[in-house]
């Protein structure tokens, strides 16, 4: 059936014999074919071995007039096998040529390998400079490797252009198959291509070999071979089921069967962790085949030691390098962490999707500067000269000085922050807690920023009191790189992301916010830029379909940033309504929709607290800040006031650069936008300047921040103002000089020497005050130590505040973040005020049976002890001072109290808790008595607590009593009884998680997906 | 920027402007509307009638049959804002470890009641007082001590205090023929633990014997001072509680040889500060052998002090005496006999570091015996003062010592005894001066005290009503021009607890990361 031109007669040793592999190759094969007819000097044969094609290939084949022989093998043959056949079919030459159906050797290419073959003996195998099939100018492989995951490394950027860079010759490890040079007796003697090896790594599997073998394997760049890769980027029909899975495991197989024999064992390990990483890893990025992929590498070659053991065997006959004078030509460790981040990086732009790699190529990057990279320290040079990487480490470098009062021992407190938690455990009890220890009990929902914050610490190890140091300090720069990166999108220059990079990381609102201790502002901060890019691929900016996966990410973003901020809901819920509205198409409106909608729903089970109370709608977590001297309209210029700002001037060159900015609107598209969201942003922030509210757990009215508020009309500003700024100059060159020029001048120097002077001022004034670190724990050891004890007394402590007196009830903790938004309602603590009100009046008639009642054993009077006070509690009766510890004053009530307490014919005994300080339950041994007991718990009365008396007949639910006006009473029989008292709220629980499922889903449906087709390719 | 042709609110321009007006609009409205977000102002706690007062007095010490002892408790017979109708008691009872066994000297039935109890027999008791309800305001016991002959004659009297943490005295002195004592009295039902520290003219005095001392509850104990701090002519003590609460005092009997120089009560010192005022030094007859010295202690720094006199003509400065250094936690003297000419006064202090002062005051006539009284940097009187226990008789007279430092000021002087009350005295004092008011016993029973025997003494209940614009320091002195010699006495005016401050107290978490 086939027409071959007949071999030649003679055989030549010194000749070449071309191998072309075809599969169903029609649409390449025209001009592969075409290119070996225009070869100068053509291979003394051309073999053609064609697996099985069903469409026109063995015709062109066939036809093509200068194939020898056309060998037709089974669909099912693999690479390396028809390779070998076509071998075999080769008559005797010196050289074996192997080709693609899609690779297309330039005219000289064969020519030049041979020339480079007879200059350098010593190389047994050479490859040429392979570059793309439709872009011709695109790099695809100078040589190949392999890491030590088993990933292909061509040592290349993604989508590199030939500009000369790796021209020469170079020893590889292995070169790729297609063009692929080899002295015929030495494929000979290794036995060519492994046939365990049917797709795929056969090439560097090869190459390795050869290495081992004592030759040497290298490019020749000035032969050149276009290669259309359609096998590896899908673009062929389907030749193998499964061409993931082929993949990995000729990878681990060529990993195992060729890596040095002493840590053969360490790798497989390695291997096997690595594999199982990376299918999780799949099954978060949504492509489960690729998981099973990955499983069946491991199936295939990982649990087949019989197989690996007889390549080993294969291989130790030739072997006669060590394997590790081969170092040299493997990618160095940590470049695939390298590539992780740019990859990263990359996904912060609205047009770009983000890029993951292919089972070819190991990273994008996207930055301007990176044209010409090199290797080793030149790259390491050229990346740490990248403006990102200058602009985040010069930023880094303000903040550090800036926090220069800080390092030292001691807890970060001070303005709106308490001290946190120790562990990330301590924060998700909170947020699960159907009870919490904040003076006399309260079961408020916890706040959903403390979600957050868990969220948090848990990425950090676990540390929680390591989030607000690392928000605060790494926050803005952060913050900064981030909108560096995704302005790149608006196409604007470098030197003008800088200045929004800079300028956005160092505004009055993050300076304010850092100085009082508002984390939670400024990790709002952080969440805009990847928010806004979320949002925007969510409902199709930038000429992109809208996204599904980007609707998720806004959803989760916008919902923790309501979370940290719940005042931002009205103005981001307004904002997308906005978007609802100008969103082209059904799919986009849904996206801006859901992106009001979903993070509502997120946040359900925190809704109950806000329907209560909605004052706590318009405040931000923390401590209240009361008593704001500043007017309304500093919001206007970003101040946003608290307990210290920036001067409202700071927000000066802004506020004119963003009107200046007013009269590009009209031209620019991304300005009109940006303008909209800070005039949404602005008009909200002043109505906050403008409320007080008092919220149930506040007795004083707060002063709402508007921040978080603030921090997007910054980033918008800044935005609006770049976007505006674009050409300005070029155009303003060619103008008429009027006077646009000056002005525009003074506008253009305010606002960019606004950036300098707001980091100079903050690295002058420094981020103490109030924040600060120190001594944040009013209660003596002792006291806190006798605290955990089954009893589980608390301390009463007081604090003189102008004319007033300030104090909170502790138990064996001092307070903590998350305790002002889940103390009682201050209107349930009426009857202790009234308490601490005698007490401390020096009237003399004092109640100290009554703060025994609330299980308080000392009262603690903290530093400046107001002397009044003090002669106060000195001379109340049952009280008895018995230590000053440091400047504060400590008295212990002269009576044993306890959490419970019976109540039996007037006498009172305390009873010891077998559950050891949990805030939500208590398990006491109740003794026989004559009549019938009365349990008072000090907690506040609440329906969620259930009592349950077990005695040998049985377990019953004891009857509440309602004796006491603020207590938790139960009434028990006589009988003696063990009695359990709990709160529990299932209700809490299942929304709780219901939405950490929903914040899972969520998060799957926004992890980046694997993408299984090459896109730039087409 | 080219201008672009059409309607007008096309243009950039015009945008920019309805853009400022908005913006300047939105940011007025904000301002002008928007709520009072300023800090609420500070609130003024509400005044009510305190409804529990304790004190504790330092002992009755006497000898038998040459002492007099008398311990005096009164409430005042009007207090504004409490209902005299209201219930009440006020008792002083001897304290002693065993509860039960206490003994009522004194019962008090109403406000304005007073009443005195007198020991003579050798008796050494303490006692504690208390009262509640409508006699607690203004509840004020002290004791007084008369001894006419032998070691310790003198008159001696002290105010019986709360229990405190803190206390100072300045002006003790341990060397030979000074007896100092000071007595620690724990009226609690709690173990005390109190350390003591001496400051001398040297700086501090090494005592170890007065740390941690352990004073048992309900007992008191004694410290001498020329055991646990020997040798020094001048001491400043303070005295701070540690664990518990206790009332201290410091009693003084000076002999030189054989022959009595005199006994008293050192009155409490202000804590340290940089202000200060120590009222009551008395007329001093100038023929008399008669010493008055100041002494000053600053605890922490060296202190640099300026002093000025203020008599009844008006302030100076004292010519020799203007300046003191004060060293570093060491005691400073200054003789003021000459400077003061025999004027009663007061001598203002003003200091660059926080410093505390007492005096001491010896009168003496020539060939006779004389007596000692002590004085202590003192409060302001802000409110009235209470002193139960006053005498008149022909040789006997109670007498106020007022000043007003800085400002016009006034006192009345109300009188109250047997359900009777009259006005003793009204006081104007002219900023800067001092003066002395002998104050009126009341007429019935003057009369008939002058008539009966003279040793028979009838005790009478003063109120001293401050008023006028500035503040008003003062001593309560009585004075006895005895036989064989003047016997002296005087403690400060203190401000009654008649009203308490009931601050309105809210709850707040901060409080719990405060220290």
């Amino acid at each position: 059936m086939s027409r071959d031109v007949p071999l030649p007669e003679t055989p030549d040793d010194a000749g070449v014999v071309a191998v072309l592999v075809a599969h169903d190759g029609e649409s390449f094969l025209p001009r592969t074919l075409a290119a070996l007819a225009a070869l100068d000097p053509a291979p003394g044969a051309v073999i053609a071995v064609d697996t099985g094609s069903e469409d026109a290939t063995a015709s062109l084949l066939t036809q093509a007039g200068l194939v020898n022989r056309v060998m037709t093998l089974p669909a099912d043959t693999g690479f390396a096998a028809a390779v070998h056949a076509g071998v075999e079919a080769a008559p005797a030459s010196g050289w074996l040529w192997i080709l693609h159906d899609d690779s297309a050797p330039e005219p000289d290419a064969l020519a030049a390998l041979l020339r480079n073959a007879a200059d350098q003996p010593s190389v047994a195998v050479w490859g040429p400079k392979v570059l793309g099939w439709d872009e011709p100018r695109r790099l695809l492989e100078v040589g190949v490797s392999i890491s030590r995951a088993g990933r292909r490394h061509t040592g290349l950027e993604r989508g590199e252009q030939d500009q000369g860079q790796y021209d020469g010759q170079r020893d590889t490890l292995a070169v790729g198959s297609a063009g692929l040079l080899v002295r015929r007796d030495l494929w000979s003697d290794l036995g060519g291509f492994d046939r365990s090896l049917p797709f795929f790594r056969e090439d560097v599997d090869f190459g390795w070999r050869v290495n081992l073998a004592g030759h040497r394997v290298a490019v020749a760049s000035d032969a050149v071979v276009h290669h259309a890769e359609a096998m590896a980027r899908g673009r062929r029909s389907r030749v193998i089921a499964d061409p993931h899975s082929t993949d990995r495991a000729s990878a681990l197989y060529t990993l195992l069967a060729n890596g040095r024999g002493s840590t053969v064992l360490l790798r497989w390990l390695w291997l096997l962790l690595l594999t199982l990483v990376r299918a999780l890893g799949n099954v978060l990025g949504k492509a489960p085949r690729e998981a099973a992929a990955e499983m069946s590498a491991v199936g295939a070659v990982l649990m087949r030691p019989q197989r690996l053991r007889v390549a080993r065997r294969a291989r130790k006959r030739w072997r006669l390098v060590k394997a590790s004078s081969l170092q040299s030509l493997f990618p160095p460790p940590g470049q695939q962490v390298r590539h992780s981040l740019e990859t990263l990086a990359g996904s912060l732009s609205v047009e770009t999707d983000v890029a993951p790699s292919t089972i070819l190529e190991s990273g994008p990057s996207d930055d301007d500067l990176d044209a010409f990279v090199g290797t080793g320290t030149g790259r390491l040079r050229s990346w740490v000269r990248r403006p990102a990487v200058l602009l985040f480490v010069g930023l880094v470098a303000v903040q550090l000085i800036a926090w220069r009062g800080l390092y030292r021992d001691g807890v970060l407190r001070g303005g709106a922050l308490l001290p946190m938690p120790t562990g990330a455990s301590d924060v998700w009890q909170q947020y699960a807690a159907a009870w919490h220890p904040v003076t006399m009990g309260s079961d408020t929902m916890a706040h959903p920023s403390t979600a957050v914050l868990g969220l948090l610490a848990t990425l950090l190890l676990g540390h929680a009191t390591w989030v607000v140091p690392t928000v605060l300090v790494l926050g803005p720069p952060l913050a900064g790189l981030l909108a560096y990166l995704v302005i790149d999108s608006l196409g604007l220059s470098v030197r003008l992301r800088v200045w929004v990079g800079a300028a956005y990381a160092l505004n009055p609102v993050f300076l304010a916010a850092t100085a009082q201790g508002r984390w939670t502002t400024v990790l709002v901060g952080v969440l805009v830029p990847l928010a806004a890019v979320a949002a925007a691929r969510a409902v199709g900016l930038g000429g992109r379909p809208a996204s599904t996966r980007a609707a998720a990410a806004a959803v989760l973003l916008i919902a923790a940033m309501v979370a940290l901020a719940p005042p931002l809901i009205v103005s981001l819920a307004a904002l997308c309504v906005v978007l609802a509205l100008l969103a082209t198409g059904p799919r986009a409106q849904l996206a801006a929709l859901s992106m009001v909608i979903g993070p509502l729903l997120l946040l359900l089970p925190w809704w109950p607290v806000a329907a209560a109370d909605p004052a706590v709608l318009l405040l931000e977590p923390g401590l209240p800040w009361v008593g704001d001297d500043e007017s309304a309209w500093h919001a206007v210029f970003f101040d946003a006031g608290g307990w210290w700002s920036a001067p409202w001037w700071f927000g000066l060159g802004l506020v004119v650069a963003s009107l200046a900015a007013v009269l590009r609107a009209q031209l620019r598209r991304p300005v009109r936008a940006a303008l909209v969201v800070v005039g949404v942003s602005l008009t909200w922030a002043l109505v906050l300047e403008a409320l007080v509210v008092t919220p149930d757990t506040s007795a004083v009215p707060v002063a709402v921040w508007s921040g978080s508020v603030l921090v997007l009309a910054v980033a918008a500003g800044l935005v609006a103002i770049a976007t505006a700024a674009m050409g300005t100059r070029v155009r303003l060159q060619r103008a008429a000089f009027t006077w646009r020029q000056p002005a525009l001048a003074v506008v253009v120097a305010m606002a960019a020497v606004s950036p300098i002077i707001w980091g100079v001022a903050w690295m002058g004034r420094g981020a103490t005050d109030p924040l600060d670190r120190g001594g944040a724990n009013p209660l003596p050891a002792f006291v806190r130590a006798q605290s955990g004890l089954p009893e589980q007394i608390r301390t009463l402590v007081l604090q003189p505040a102008s004319g007033r007196l300030a104090y909170t009830v502790l138990r064996s903790r001092d307070a903590q973040w998350g305790d002002v938004e889940t103390a009682p309602p201050v209107d349930q603590l009426t009857s202790l005020d009234r308490v601490v009100s005698d007490l401390a009046s020096g009237a003399g008639s004092a109640p100290v049976d009554e703060l025994a009642d609330r299980a308080v054993q000392y009262v603690l009077a903290v530093a400046p002890v107001d002397p009044d006070l003090e002669v106060a509690l000195d001379s109340a009766p049952g009280l008895l001072r018995i230590a000053n510890p440091d400047e504060s004053s400590l008295w212990r009530v002269e009576q044993p109290t306890g959490r419970v307490r019976m109540l039996v014919n007037g006498e009172r005994a305390v009873l010891a808790s077998e559950v050891p300080d949990d805030p939500a339950a208590v398990a006491v041994d109740v003794p026989a008595a004559d009549t019938d007991r009365l349990l008072e718990l000090a907690e506040l009365a609440d329906d969620g607590w259930v009592a349950t008396a077990s005695t040998e007949a049985g377990t019953r639910e004891l009857p509440t009593s309602g004796a006491s006006d603020w207590a938790q009473r139960f009434v028990a029989g006589a009988a003696p009884t063990q009695v359990q008292m709990s709160v529990d709220d299932p209700w809490r629980l299942v929304l709780v998680l219901g939405q950490l499922l929903a914040v899972v889903a969520l998060v799957l449906i926004a992890l980046p997906g694997r993408r299984r087709v090459d896109e730039e390719a087409v | 920027m080219s201008v672009r042709a059409g309607h007008p609110w096309g243009r950039p321009a015009v945008h920019l402007l309805v853009v400022v007006v908005l913006v300047v609009a939105a940011a007025t409205a904000a301002t002008v509307f928007g709520a009072d977000r300023s800090a609420p102002a500070a609130v003024t706690p509400q005044l009510v009638p305190v409804t529990q007062t304790t004190v504790a007095c330092p002992g009755l010490r006497s000898r038998k049959g040459f002492t007099e002892s008398a311990v005096a408790a009164a409430t005042p017979p009007e207090v504004p804002g409490i209902d005299p109708n209201a219930s009440g008691s006020g008792v002083v009872r001897t304290l002693v470890p065993v509860e039960s066994k206490e003994e009522t000297l004194i019962s008090l039935r109403e406000p304005g009641d007073r009443g005195t109890y007198i020991g003579r027999n050798g008796e050494r008791d303490l006692v504690t007082g208390a009262a509640s309800g409508a006699l607690a305001p203004g509840f004020s016991v002290t004791q007084t001590e008369r001894t006419v002959d032998g070691q310790g004659r003198g008159l001696a009297s002290t105010q019986c205090q709360p229990t405190g943490t803190d206390f100072w005295f300045v002006g003790p002195a341990s060397g030979v023929g000074d007896r100092a004592v000071l007595v620690l009295t724990n009226p609690e039902s709690a173990t005390a633990t109190v350390d003591v520290t001496f400051h001398g003219r040297g700086g501090l005095v090494d005592a170890p014997g007065a740390r941690g001392v352990q004073v048992q509850p309900r007992t008191s104990v004694e410290v001498r001072l020329d055991r646990v701090a020997p040798g020094e002519k001048v001491l400043a003590v303070q005295v701070q509680v540690r664990v518990g609460r206790l009332t201290a005092a410091i009693t003084e009997t000076d002999v030189f040889g054989f022959e009595p120089r005199g006994t008293d009560w050192f009155p409490q010192a202000v804590a340290p500060a940089t202000d200060l005022v120590v009222p009551g030094v008395p007329a001093v007859n100038q023929g008399r052998e008669s010493q008055v010295h100041l002494d000053i202690v600053a605890p922490e720094e060296a202190a640099v002090v300026t002093l000025t006199i203020i008599t009844p003509e008006g302030s100076f400065t004292p010519q020799g005496a203007d300046v003191i250094d004060v060293p570093a936690a060491g005691v400073a003297s200054v003789d003021l006999t000459e400077a003061l000419r025999g004027d009663p006064a007061a001598i203002v202090i003003s200091s660059d570091a926080p410093v505390t002062a007492g005096a001491r005051v010896e009168l003496k006539n020539p060939d006779l015996f004389g007596d000692v009284l002590y004085l202590a940097a003192a409060n302001p009187l802000d409110a009235p003062a209470v002193v139960p226990d006053n005498r008149t008789s022909a040789d006997l007279q109670t007498r106020l010592i007022l000043t007003a430092p800085a400002a016009d000021a006034t006192a009345v002087v109300t009188g109250f005894a047997g359900g009777k009350e009259w006005t003793a005295a009204r006081v104007d004092l002219s900023a800067g001066t001092t003066q002395v008011v002998t104050v009126e016993p009341p007429q019935a029973k003057g009369a008939k005290g002058a008539k009966g025997n003279d040793k028979k003494v009838e005790s009478y209940g003063l109120v001293v009503t401050p008023g006028g614009d500035g503040p008003l320091y003062g001593v309560r002195m009585l004075d006895e021009e005895g036989p064989r010699g003047p016997l002296v006495t005087s403690f400060p005016l203190t401000t009654a607890r008649l009203l308490a401050q009931v601050a309105e107290a809210f709850p707040e978490i901060a409080v719990g990361s405060t220290g």
